[in-house]
């Protein structure tokens, strides 16, 4: 009951305060889980929204730069017009753009080849700032071939404004720089030359950099071809693009991201690098087609909820444990009554039923406890008197049961072997009552030569039936002793028990007295399980035997005996019905089968191995199951018969086929007393014609029965005697045959007894019992018999 | 006899008992017996013969004989000639 006993099961209120503490630790850790990840959501949205707005800002005004330098060109390329008759005037021009925008490093008007003839193929008028001061000088040379450069070659192509890619311009600026060109035509409309002004990327990435919503985020610039303009690691600027290092990375994401900032897209990504999450604002500046970025970094973001969260942790752990402690004090003492209530319980159930009960004060469900158990005191105290009474009586009634038991024991014989000086008979038997009494009987014993048995059970078990097989086995005894045959016996046993049987209880028997000297077992049988004979060659059957009725019933009803031979070495086995019902767990029978498959076995064994070998087989069937029926056998074998009476003995069916046998046991008999050829040809031929006449004629077709022939040497003589039970018939009354007569005059019949006269010295019929027997008397040659 | 009846040989060397008799009978059984037709059993081998094996020899015997034909009885062993002769069959049986 208490296997894992600790401390958590033995305390009602620490479990109890155990479950409210999970209960409110999972209730406590959703609400923080649910509103950390609202704050978050809400965080990152401002986030978004206050990089967004920095970057837009940021974008806003380097637009403006731009559209400031777009207009100052745009603004002055009349005057570069009207100043194309006066070349030197242009310088004018260049270094006035450079004044009049503090944006603009250098400015350079950049005609088309040899557009004045007498400056050649370069001329290329040219402003810039140097040292706080604006100088000019002539760019064009052929080291310097502007015409293949794309801030003049592209412009010149499209005839637009273009503001080129970032460049380092050798030679110009020297600086990395991009530059603004707008076409001049004359007015004639063809093209002149390219107006430009140069933008440092220094002022970009200044401008750029000035984003800063976070302390560790970041800027990026991309140009048109994904390449970094504005980078806080200098050595990528013009030589690493964006999409290369994503690419690199293997971040599928970033590539895209990539894709969109170069398309001129506005929006959000979000990238890993070194373990840490980014998200990257971009927005495209439209003049250029660059791409600005900020990327801003998640724990940056998130600090301040994550710190938040920490402390709600806390303070949720500290606030858990006091309501454990809370709960835990509280429901203590709530409890503390069924503590008390619990102690006198146990004291109760030690045996002191008069143990006081604590006072419990209230109106509640503890005090509905205690009125419970005041009742169940009360209640135990007048049981156990009951119980103590019934306790008694039950002791007595067993302690009687126990004598009688040892009563009913002491009627049946139980010495085995109850004979021991004799050896041509061997008993066993065993008597188990399913309760303390049974109603099984057997008894046996030997009285002039003659061994009388019973073997019976009474309906029913127990008390009742033990009273009755107690009165049974006496009367047989009594009775047994004065009758002298076995329906004598059973009839008057039958009359005795039938009068004033107002229970109506009755038993079953099978009563016999074996005659030990002939082997010839008279019977009667009272409703009882036939016998089961054991002959010495294997075969195993059950007696046939009339049923009549069983004893007790009807007062005067006519018993009718038989009778039957039994061989030397035979075993008779009887038993009562206890053992072919005995059931198992599953309500299985032991049944007739099995119980003859292990007599088939045991053909040849002595009657307790007998006995002993079915009881085992039985407890086997039966299992764990209960005893249901009284279980009682009775084995008897005989001896070699022979051996007392000189006597040899061979019981033949009516069957020609049993010839053979016949045949066998005479062989045998002329072999063991070395007998002449010529006896031994007529004792064949003359017990042939004795038992081949009875085999054919003596029963009616399809009966099966049994023929007895015995052989009994006396001196120089053979006495042979064949029995049967058949129809009446006394050979020596048919006239001899007529051995005179002539072939025609012979009759087919007559000879088989004429030879059996013939050949035996002295042939008698009797006709005793309801059989046949027929005794042959043959003298043998004195000089072979054998000693 | 003429010369043109037809002699049976049986070659009975079997016991003649009750389990044996069906032996014999068959022997007899199988012969196809015309008017004057002579049968010779020979007994060599027949140790034993019962009752119902003598009766089976005279009803031979006599069916024979109606038909005008000739049963001879051949080599018997002592102790059978013995029954023949207790049985008076010596003297009805034409035994070589």
């Amino acid at each position: 009951m208490r296997g894992k006993s600790n401390i958590f099961t033995r305390s009602f209120p620490l479990r109890l305060s155990l479950v409210i503490l999970v209960l409110v630790s999972v209730l406590f850790t959703a609400t923080i889980v649910g509103n950390s990840r609202s704050a978050r959501n809400y965080v990152k949205m401002e986030s978004i929204e206050r990089a967004q707005s920095a970057l837009d800002n940021t974008i806003l005004r380097i637009n403006h730069v731009l559209q400031s330098v777009e207009i100052t060109l745009h603004n002055l390329s009349w005057q570069v017009v009207e100043s194309l008759n006066q070349p030197d005037k242009l310088y004018t021009i260049t270094e006035h753009i450079i004044q009049s925008n503090d944006f603009i490093s250098g400015s350079a008007i950049a005609f088309v080849p040899y557009y004045y003839e007498q400056e050649g193929r370069y001329y290329s008028p040219y402003s810039y700032r140097e040292d706080g001061a604006i100088r000019s000088k002539q760019l064009g040379s052929s080291s310097y071939d502007y015409h293949t450069m794309d801030w003049y070659r592209i412009p010149c192509q499209l005839s637009v404004p273009y503001w080129s890619e970032p460049y380092y311009d050798e030679g110009g600026g020297n600086i990395i720089m991009t530059t603004y060109s707008y076409p001049i035509f004359n007015h004639d409309g063809s093209l002149v030359a390219i107006f430009t002004a140069d933008l440092s990327l220094e002022w970009f990435a200044e401008m750029v950099n000035s984003i800063k919503p976070y302390p560790n985020a970041y800027n990026l610039m991309i140009g048109r071809g994904g390449a970094y303009l504005v980078h806080y690691n200098s050595e990528y600027i013009l030589n690493e693009t964006l999409s290369g290092m994503a690419q690199a990375r293997g971040d599928v994401q970033m590539v895209d991201t990539a894709q969109r900032m170069i398309g001129g897209e506005q929006g959000i990504g979000e990238f890993e690098r070194e373990g840490e999450r980014f998200y990257l604002l971009y927005a495209p500046i439209e003049a250029t087609g660059w791409s600005v970025a900020v990327a801003c970094l998640h724990s940056d973001i998130f600090a301040g909820v994550e710190s938040v969260r920490k402390y709600s942790y806390i303070a949720g752990i500290i606030c858990l444990l006091l309501v454990a402690v809370i709960c835990f004090v509280a429901i203590r003492r709530m409890t503390r009554p069924l503590i008390k209530i619990a102690g006198a319980a146990t004291e109760i159930a030690n045996g002191n039923l008069l143990a006081e009960l604590p006072e419990i004060s209230g109106d509640d469900e503890m005090c509905t406890l205690h009125d419970s158990f005041a009742n169940m005191q009360q209640s135990l105290l007048k049981y156990v008197d009951e119980l103590q009474l019934t306790a008694a009586n039950k002791e007595r009634i067993e302690s009687e049961l126990r004598i009688a038991r040892a009563i009913q024991m002491d009627m049946v014989p139980k010495v085995f072997p109850p004979f021991p000086e004799r050896e041509d008979v061997d008993l066993y038997s065993q008597l188990k009552p399913a309760r303390e009494v049974g109603g099984d009987l057997y008894d046996f014993f030997i009285a002039d030569e003659k061994l009388h048995f019973i073997i019976g059970d009474v309906a029913g078990k127990g008390v009742p039936a033990s009273l009755v097989m107690a009165v049974t086995c006496r009367l047989y005894r009594t009775i047994a002793n004065n009758v002298a045959t076995p329906e004598g016996i059973v009839s008057t046993l039958n009359d005795a028990l039938s009068e004033s049987n107002e229970s109506n209880m009755f038993c079953t028997a099978f009563v016999g007295i074996l005659d030990l000297k002939s082997g010839e077992l008279r019977y009667c049988n009272a409703g009882h399980n036939p016998p089961i004979v054991l002959r010495s060659c294997g075969d195993v059957e059950a007696l046939s035997v009339v049923p009549n009725l069983a004893m007790g019933i009807w007062q005067g009803f006519e018993y009718r005996g038989e009778s039957c031979m039994l061989d030397g070495g035979c075993t008779l086995f009887m038993y009562t019905d206890g053992v072919t019902e005995a059931e198992s767990d599953d309500k299985e029978l032991y049944g007739e089968q099995r119980l003859m498959s292990v007599l088939k076995r045991h053909t040849s064994s002595a009657p307790r191995h007998i006995v002993d070998a079915l009881l085992e087989d039985i407890a086997e069937h039966v299992g764990g199951a209960d005893q249901t029926d009284d279980i009682t056998m009775l084995c008897c074998s005989l001896g070699d018969l022979r051996d007392r009476e000189g006597c040899r003995r061979i019981v033949l069916r009516n069957n020609i086929e049993e010839i053979a046998r016949m045949q066998g046991f005479i062989d045998e008999l002329v072999a063991e007393l070395c007998l002449t050829a010529e006896d031994a040809f007529n004792i064949h031929l003359a017990l042939e014609e004795a038992v081949s006449n009875v085999i054919m004629y003596a029963f009616p077709e399809g009966e099966q029965h049994d023929i007895t022939l015995t052989v009994r040497h006396v001196d120089d003589t053979l006495i042979f005697r064949v029995i049967d039970a058949g129809q009446e018939f006394d050979p020596t009354l048919q006239p001899d045959a007529d051995v005179t007569l002539s072939l025609e005059q012979r009759p087919i019949g007559g000879l088989g007894i004429f030879l059996i006269r013939r050949i035996m010295q002295r042939v008698e019929y009797h006709r005793i019992d309801g059989n046949n027997i027929l005794t042959m008397v043959k003298s043998i040659a004195k000089s072979d018999v054998a000693e | 006899m003429a010369e043109n009846y037809k002699t049976h040989n049986i070659y009975a060397n079997y016991p003649v008992d009750a389990l044996h008799l069906r032996d014999l009978e068959g022997d007899i059984n199988r012969l196809e017996l015309n008017l004057g037709d002579i049968v010779v059993v020979d007994c060599t081998g027949m140790s034993y013969i019962c009752s119902s094996g003598l009766r089976v020899f005279l009803s031979l015997n006599k069916d024979i004989t109606a038909k005008g034909g000739k049963l001879i009885i051949r080599n018997l062993e002592p102790l059978v000639k013995g029954v023949f002769d207790m049985s008076g069959f010596s003297q009805i049986f034409n035994i070589e």
